[in-house]
């Protein structure tokens, strides 16, 4: 038994296909679709002009990389909080070349929500305004990946200010971006 | 003698897969392995991805077993491509924008190709 491809059905399958997945983009693009990224291994710098929200925790945790070794790292979450200006961006090694890759929120005044955001970031610059905060705060209370007995920043309300982040990995959490803009590129700017 | 037998390997190969959309399981096997590896290639670090990471594991594995169904249940080809084009669907949302678009387009053009494979009688 031989076989060819019949080229009308071939589209008659496509387009309808290429519909449904240009509708998911334009979804994720509104901001109706929520987005999941699981971008691991690699320092990536995540930026935001502001960011505010309830249910914040900072506490120390240690990762595993490839070879062995153990990595100290700060582990940041978030239950849930309004992003302006954010800006995610790494460099990506290719057979042709260092990549950027750049995802970013079109209009930096229309807020992104996001919730259950964890973060394990290597240094963080920001201007900070808590509520009701905790120094000292046991770290498993914090979070589960957290150990006991090891510090931890808690506060149930924060406001940041011009965040600056490398980071490992974000992961866990869903985010809404209206107006997501993604570049990839050669010259495509880092975030900071 | 070798290289005659490796000749009529490849002949028979060639014969077996024009039998089937063997391209089509092609590329529905590459979609899933670019799906399933791209978090994983490269990484410096091995650590807990969160919910993308594991759908984008479960995913890619469930395209690689699609591609392999198609070359091996032919009859099946029409149900199997609709089940690879929302996996490819599900993997755009779930798992870094599937594969950044890569994955997931050529899981659909995989899944048409698959679609539109005809036998032939007089063939």
């Amino acid at each position: 038994m031989r076989g060819s491809v019949r080229w009308r059905r071939f589209a008659l399958f496509l387009v309808p296909s290429l519909a449904a997945l240009a509708v998911l983009g334009f979804g994720m693009a509104e901001g109706a679709v929520p987005v999941s990224f699981a971008l691991s291994g690699r320092q990536m710098q995540v930026s935001a002009d502001r960011l505010s929200g309830r249910g914040f925790g900072l506490y120390p945790v240690v990762v595993r990389s490839a070879n062995g070794r153990r990595h100290q790292v700060m582990m940041l979450t978030m239950r849930t909080a309004e992003i302006y200006g954010l800006c995610q961006s790494a460099t990506v090694d290719t057979p042709l070349g260092r990549y950027v890759l750049r995802l970013s929120a079109a209009d930096r005044a229309r807020p992104a929500p996001v919730s259950g955001l964890g973060i394990s970031a290597t240094d963080v610059k920001a201007d900070v305004d808590f509520g009701s905060l905790v120094l000292n705060e046991d770290a498993r209370t914090l979070g589960s990946a957290g150990s006991r007995g090891d510090y931890g920043v808690g506060a149930a309300e924060f406001t940041v200010k011009r965040v600056r982040v490398h980071a490992w990995m974000v992961a866990g959490g869903t985010l809404r971006v209206k107006g997501l803009k993604v570049a990839i590129g050669r010259d495509v700017p880092t975030c900071f | 003698m070798l290289l005659a037998d490796w000749g009529r390997r490849a002949a028979a190969f060639g014969e077996w897969a024009r039998g089937r959309p063997f391209a089509a399981g092609c590329l529905l096997v590459a979609s899933g392995a670019e799906i399933m590896l791209m978090p994983v290639v490269r990484a410096r670090l091995v650590v807990h991805t969160g919910v993308g990471g594991y759908a984008g594991f479960l995913l890619g594995l469930f395209l690689i077993a699609m591609g392999a169904a198609v070359c091996f249940a032919v009859d099946q080809r029409s149900v199997i491509a609709v089940l690879a084009v929302l996996a490819a669907l599900a993997a755009f949302v779930l798992t870094n924008l599937g594969g950044m678009l890569i994955g997931s387009l050529t899981a659909i053009v995989g899944a048409a190709l698959a679609f539109a494979w005809t036998p032939r009688a007089d063939g």
